[in-house]
């Protein structure tokens, strides 16, 4: 992920959980108190639909006290006279008082004068007789004395539940204008609490109002729920009804205290709207806020920071990719940035100059092998001429072409030849050395019959094994195939020096050359002598250059600079091959060349090696 | 049935005498050039069966020698065994030459030169 990508991650991350956070906080603190002023609202206007329906049980009670502390009633209960009756009960009256009822019961208990009136009919009906039968002597309606037996004058007023319907009722005592008595018994005057008495509260007090009976089997669900509620708690309930609208409850009582009716007010639900809008627009402007802030950020970030350190990244590549140390990055500022590419810069020329002393030493070092390699080629050169001159004499003397020679001097004749080519075969290893640690060794890979390899090692190496009084044997492996891709020369080089080797620290018994196949995928070639072994401390060095096995036995034979196996060892590792050797004191050894097989169809086969040398 | 004939270019004095003597013995005709201008003229003067040829010669080299036999028509059919010490070089020829030796040659290799090159063509 780019530092860019992981910037706007970040930021944006960071902005969002900021934005709900903030978010979710203010709707729990702000949402809380909106709701809470919602309720507020809403229980000030059920104390308000309370007042005006108080108002009106206030007003009924009020004019019936009036009329019954009227000594013209007080006569009326008593005579029953007709310009009473007339004057005071006629249908007027109870549409001017919004009346339903009114009963002048005497004493005993008896209706003395009663009349009921249909409000929305405008006509006289007949007298409720389940409002009769609330009518007894000790009942509330008509015992107007309280618990220490003393005449309560302003008489009682509230709801009465009716099977037919609830009503508010007032009843006092009727006493004379004076209010002296004793009481001619009770005017009782009421008001059905029906629709259109709902409807007057809810006019007056523009509310949405709704009232139930609590014993109402077809209550619907929320008058139910909040009239159980409010019979446990006696609390007010408050709740929404969805969305838009907030209802509140309250529980009216009847004249005897019971819970009777359900009252329920509901309202659109403005404030809690209000709320949530503002919420809204608060959450709106947060975010507006926010991206206009990160985008600065961003912005910022991009033209101080980030675009220059994409600048630096692609600079440091290019660099990298060109391997160009002359170039330089030119990043302007006065910061951790440009001090970082300017510090680049310094590495840049630190490098440069490191590189070049490098290269140098390198030359100066490759330069001063070339000139060894090149000095011991010449040394090579000027040393097989007259060396050829030696055996080639040593061996026209052997034969008797300068007279007759004794079998001693046959075997003096052996001596000369046998040192004189060790002496080549040094010197061949010190130029082969020279040029390996020059570099100058290539390898010439062609087609190669491994049989003519065995060939050549045979005829260049018999001669000198016989004279050392050593068999030389070699076998062919049947699984190895006829021909093989690689570079014949320099395996001849390696089988050479390692049969010398063995030729060298061997005193009798037999030299064994093999080209064998180790597995499908290696061939190799296996070296072994009857000589006197190599101590196990010695295997792991008898590869390093010019190390012998400091022994007893290489002091005597004493020949040789120890070039030879780190020859082998070089040459074999230029072909991606591996030598091992296993070898125990006084059972002889065996050296394995294992190389990759590269097998070939035996076109173009050189017979290189068979016509050198042989 | 004429002896076949072997010029033996070399600059080392004895070794030529050596390769002369070893080929004398042999039954052939030979001559030695020290000189590789001077062995030019004489190849062409001669026309030889078998050259041995040294790499390292003064005034023209050998694989200069070498090559100018190759393009000659008249040339080509000469044998040439190149003898050197330099093996680089005698790599680089190979393919031009009949036989490449590298120093130190042994007697057999020389005295059996002509039973190897020469047995198809001239006896």
């Amino acid at each position: 992920m780019s530092l860019r990508t992981k910037t706007l991650v970040i930021i944006g991350t960071t902005l969002f959980s900021l934005f709900l956070a903030l978010l979710i906080f203010s709707r729990m603190i702000f949402l809380d108190s909106f709701v809470r002023l919602e309720e507020d609202s809403v229980r000030r206007n059920i104390d308000r639909a309370i007042n005006a329906l108080q108002d009106d049980i206030a007003v009924i009670h009020t004019t019936d006290r009036d009329w019954a502390h009227w000594t013209d009633t007080y006569n009326f209960i008593h005579d029953l006279n007709d310009n009473y009756r007339e004057g005071n009960t006629h249908d007027g009256i109870f549409t001017s008082y919004q009346l339903n009822f009114m009963l002048f019961v005497d004493t005993d208990g008896e209706v003395a004068f009663g009349k009921a009136f249909d409000l929305k009919a405008q006509q006289e009906v007949p007298i409720s007789d389940n409002l009769l039968d609330q009518l007894e002597l000790d009942g509330l309606l008509l015992n107007h004395k309280d618990e220490a037996g003393e005449l309560n004058i302003s008489g009682v007023s509230g709801i009465l539940m009716l099977p037919e319907g609830p009503v508010i009722i007032a009843s006092s005592p009727i006493l004379t204008t004076e209010r002296k008595g004793p009481a001619r018994g009770s005017i009782i005057w009421g008001r059905y609490l029906d629709d259109l008495e709902v409807a007057s509260v809810a006019e007056r007090t523009r509310l949405s109002l709704t009232v139930h009976r609590l014993d109402n089997p077809q209550l619907s669900d929320d008058f139910q729920n909040a009239g159980q509620s409010m019979l446990e708690d006696g609390m007010d309930v408050i709740q929404p009804l969805d969305a838009e609208r907030v209802a509140g409850y309250t529980m009216l009582e009847d004249i005897y205290g019971n819970a009777a009716l359900i009252l329920r007010i509901d309202m659109p639900r403005a404030i809690y709207a209000q709320g949530n809008a503002s919420i809204s627009y608060f959450a709106l402007s947060l975010l507006v806020i926010g991206l206009v802030f990160a985008s600065a950020t961003l912005v910022l970030l991009e033209k101080v920071v980030l675009s220059r350190l994409a600048y630096l990244d692609a600079s440091v590549s290019k660099i990298r990719k060109s391997t160009d140390l002359s170039a330089r990055i030119n990043l302007t500022g006065k910061d951790e940035l440009s001090s970082l590419a300017n510090s680049i810069n310094e590495m840049l020329a630190a490098l440069t100059i490191a590189h070049r002393n490098v290269e140098q030493a390198r030359d100066q070092a490759l330069e001063a092998l070339n000139l060894k390699a090149q000095i011991l080629a010449n040394v090579s050169h000027d040393a097989r001429t007259p060396l050829n001159v030696i055996t080639l004499k040593a061996e026209m003397l052997q034969r008797g072409l300068y007279g007759p020679v004794t079998p001693d001097q046959i075997k003096v004749f052996d001596t000369i030849l046998i040192n004189a080519n060790q002496l080549l075969f040094f010197v061949n290893n010190l130029l082969e050395q020279a040029q390996l640690e020059a570099g100058k060794v290539k390898l010439h890979t062609i087609n190669f019959a491994p049989s003519n390899l065995l060939g050549d090692i045979e005829a260049s190496m018999l001669s000198l094994a016989a004279r050392r009084g050593l068999r030389l044997e070699t076998e062919l492996s049947e699984d190895v195939p006829p021909y093989l891709h690689g570079d014949p020369d320099r395996l001849n080089q390696i089988v050479s020096n390692l049969v010398n080797n063995a030729i060298k620290f061997t005193d009798e018994g037999c030299i064994k050359v093999s080209v064998i196949r180790p597995d499908e995928t290696h061939w190799g070639l296996q070296v072994s002598d009857t000589g006197p072994g190599i101590p196990t401390e010695a295997k792991e060095r008898i590869f390093e250059a010019f190390w012998q096995v400091d022994g007893s036995h290489s002091r005597k034979v004493g020949r040789g600079a120890g070039l030879g196996l780190s020859i082998v060892s070089q040459l074999v590792n230029l072909m991606d091959g591996t030598v091992s050797v296993e070898s125990h004191v006084g059972m002889g050894s065996t050296f394995t060349v294992v190389l990759p097989l590269e097998e070939s169809r035996g076109e173009n086969v050189h017979e290189h090696a068979l016509r050198i040398n042989s | 049935m004429n002896t076949p004939f072997v010029l033996i270019v070399e600059d080392d004095t004895e070794l030529s005498e050596i390769f002369a003597f070893i080929l004398q013995a042999a039954d052939l005709q030979t001559e030695v050039v020290r000189d590789g201008l001077l062995a030019l003229n004489r190849i062409k003067e001669t026309l030889p069966d078998l050259i041995i040829l040294d790499m390292h010669l003064p005034n023209v080299s050998g694989a200069t020698i070498l090559t100018q036999l190759r393009q000659e028509p008249q040339l080509t059919g000469i044998k040439v065994v190149i003898v050197t010490a330099d093996a680089m070089i005698a790599r680089a020829c190979e393919d031009q030459a009949d036989m490449v030796l590298l120093k130190p040659v042994s007697f057999d290799q020389i005295s059996k030169l002509p039973i190897r090159l020469l047995s198809g063509s001239q006896c």
